[in-house]
């Protein structure tokens, strides 16, 4: 399986698009009259300086993503079985699952990228090497409740975002142990309780747009989970106030399986689709600390804290998009599993592993449901989850 | 009044194999910010940065391959200004020479660490393509024999104005060869720096286009802390690919940019680089009566933890530091 990965703000850099301008003359043309510039112009040479500035940068992006996007389509004939979008980027993935016209896509990201840039004196910052459990708990420790969780990028990268002033006089909490504070340069406090004038203005302007049916699953920033028909409005307005479940997202489409997937290797490609590689590499990121991750999850005795999360989810999850009811039935299945797992075997139970060149486990955890859907438990030795379909206790 | 914190980050030729690891094997947060530069840094280089500053057997060696010098040099001083910072030493100003401006551009948050390690790894990838191999010499003498001995100059460049009896020339190296024989049948003391590529002169005329395709890649933002650039002597307020490509082409005007400042007054000036050269610099530039710190924290001979220390008492005794 294959998804699609349309990246957002931080990504633009003078010279992205390239040539493809010039081969999509009549979109680019499109993109000119509904901005009143030169897109072109905006992104090879950026003379005004006016790239990084979020009015400016939303949009071509936008543009960006959808040139690569067409061109990619029409070059190799590649079909996304997924689609999906930083932030921003999501506008991207609606688009390709043709939730909308390009058109009528740029000049919602117009108006969203103008909304948001009114919003001053707003501050951002990337924590490396703490959980978002951990970042929530330090903020609460320290009654720091002006701060919201802006992006969840990998399970160890979490952003924030608040008042400029606020989000400065974390850092001292934030260089600690091993974690690390990176402020990032945003004008405002994008995905925070910060942006909720520009969500209520955002939100009467969508109602002017019609949405169709979604072609190919787009995973929500919002919920981590497939979009269902009918609440695009809903979704893309929350958006902006809401943090960007990244790292859920990609954990979710990394847990999905076809017939040929086995249990220890996801079977998700993921293709970057614009410019550079940032989610490309939060991509390696995420596969990397996932494990680490859920190791510590399991280890806190937080295992129902995260099988319940997912339980939320699947109750939620009704829908008609191709590869949703899929997982809604993989996801309660895996629930069912779960429970008779752990209602049967304790902690330490002996297994065999199906796998011929495993030898005899024990596992170190109670079982739980892995990106939403996948019944799991955690080997003490291998550090790492089975799949609990490929053990048999011993 | 409590003077204005400055730190300085020096170029091309400060570096050393094996700077910095007595503070990456024993201060973890230092460690951290190694770790993560070179997670940036390690893709683009295909080898581990860690590995060739610290694990190798080669401390002796003359560590002068620019395409790890480069980022090597960005890394450590990108680590330890934010350890200083960490420690609650903030910097008023930063100061860059020559590769340090890029170092200050991203400490200042003009430029991200990303977009600063990309571009000096590229440069010197273009570096080694496109320009000859070339030499950089320190004479320990003023500027004034440049005019004195101008037949024996012919060939070589003047690239860094350090202080008043310390400049550095650059020229092909059979002319930097020839240079250095003379000056020293001449008694004048001078030290070759572990630089192959004629930074600062029209040696590196080949490599503009492709460095200012490469600038174009860079993304500027507003500085958070005000930086001064040596090359322009004076505060800059705005960063640009033009900017850049003066960085490396135009000499470094050091004594000028620390005489500039210090007509408004006093200041603690910081060495954030691995080899305390700058810190000297400041120290002969300074008037006898001058009120102006000039500090290191590291320096070759590896005492990198009691530097800091040292660095932290004496700025707490002044009155500037927590």
């Amino acid at each position: 399986m294959k998804a699609f990965m349309f990246p957002g703000q931080g990504s633009q850099a003078r010279g992205m698009g390239g040539d493809l301008f010039d081969e999509f003359k009549s979109m680019t043309e499109t993109a000119d009259k509904v901005l009143g510039y030169s897109i072109k112009e905006l992104c090879l040479d950026d003379p005004r300086k006016e790239l990084n500035k979020t009015q400016f940068t939303q949009p071509a992006l936008y543009v960006v993503n959808a040139l690569n996007y067409f061109n990619k389509v029409e070059k190799s004939g590649a079909k996304p079985d997924f689609l999906i979008g930083h932030s921003l980027g999501e506008f991207n993935a609606l688009l390709a699952a043709e939730c909308f016209d390009f058109e009528a896509g740029l000049k919602l990201v117009r108006k969203r990228g103008e909304l948001m840039s009114q919003t001053t004196d707003g501050g951002m910052a990337a924590i490396l090497n703490a959980t978002k459990e951990q970042v929530v708990a330090i903020l609460e420790e320290n009654g720091l409740t002006t701060i919201d969780l802006a992006n969840y990028n990998t399970p160890y990268q979490v952003v924030v975002s608040g008042p400029r002033d606020e989000i400065a006089s974390a850092q001292s909490l934030f260089q600690k142990d091993d974690m690390l504070y990176y402020p990032l340069n945003t004008s405002g406090a994008f995905h925070s309780r910060y942006m909720q004038p520009a969500r209520e203005k955002f939100e009467a302007y969508l109602k002017k747009f019609k949405f169709s049916d979604l072609k190919v699953p787009v995973i929500s920033n919002v919920s981590a989970k497939p979009y269902e028909n009918g609440e695009i409005l809903e979704n893309l307005s929350k958006q902006i106030v809401s943090s960007v479940k990244w790292s859920d997202s990609i954990q979710y489409l990394m847990g999905l399986r076809d017939g040929k997937a086995n249990g220890h290797a996801d079977s998700m490609e993921f293709e970057e689709i614009g410019n550079g590689d940032v989610l490309a590499k939060l991509v390696d990121k995420i596969r990397d600390e996932t494990p680490r991750y859920l190791a510590v999850l399991g280890q806190a005795d937080e295992a129902e804290g995260f099988s319940g999360e997912a339980s939320e989810h699947t109750e939620e999850v009704e829908s008609d998009v191709t590869g949703a009811t899929e997982v809604n039935e993989n996801s309660s299945d895996a629930e069912k599993k779960v429970r008779d797992w752990n209602n049967a075997y304790a902690i330490g139970t002996k297994v065999k592993s199906s796998h011929p060149y495993d030898d005899d486990l024990e596992t170190r955890t109670e079982a739980v449901v892995l990106f939403g859907h996948r019944a799991a438990v955690y080997m003490k030795g291998y550090n790492g989850y089975f799949d609990l379909d490929e053990i048999t206790p011993l | 009044m409590k003077k204005p914190i400055v730190f300085m980050f020096s170029g091309q030729g400060s570096q050393y194999y094996h700077m910095g690891k007595a503070l990456y094997e024993n201060h973890p947060r230092f460690k951290l910010w190694m770790d993560h530069c070179n997670e940036v840094v390690h893709p683009l280089i295909k080898v581990s940065l860690i590995d060739i500053l610290y694990m190798q057997e080669n401390k002796h060696e003359v560590f002068d391959e620019v395409l790890y010098t480069s980022p090597a040099l960005l890394s450590i001083e990108y680590s330890l200004a934010r350890l200083l910072m960490e420690l609650d030493i903030q910097p008023d100003y930063l100061l860059g020479y020559s590769l340090g401006e890029i170092t200050a551009a991203v400490v200042s948050g003009a430029v991200s660490l990303e977009d600063g390690i990309r571009f000096v790894v590229d440069s010197a990838k273009l570096l080694r393509a496109e320009t000859p191999p070339a030499e950089m010499l320190s004479i320990i003498e003023s500027t004034d024999i440049m005019d004195r001995f101008a037949d024996d100059f012919r060939g070589c460049w003047l690239t860094g104005e350090n202080f008043q009896g310390n400049f550095v020339v650059s020229g092909l190296v059979a002319d930097i060869q020839n240079l250095r024989r003379i000056m020293e049948m001449g008694g004048i003391t001078t030290r070759k720096l572990a630089v192959n590529y004629g930074f600062h002169t029209q040696l590196i005329d080949p490599m503009e286009n492709g460095f200012r395709q490469l600038a174009c890649r860079v993304n500027f933002f507003e500085n958070r802390i005000p930086v001064v650039s040596a090359c322009q002597a004076k505060e800059i307020t705005e960063m640009s690919d033009d900017y850049l490509w003066q960085v490396f082409r135009r000499p470094v005007k050091f004594e000028q940019t620390i005489q500039a400042m210090l007509v408004s007054g006093d200041y603690a000036f910081i060495d954030v680089g691995p080899s305390g050269s700058l810190a000297t610099f400041v120290k002969y530039i300074l008037p006898d009566n001058s009120d102006s710190l000039y500090l290191e924290t590291l320096n070759q001979f590896g005492r990198d933890l009691l530097t800091i220390e040292k660095l932290e008492a004496r700025l707490v005794g002044d009155g500037l530091g927590h």
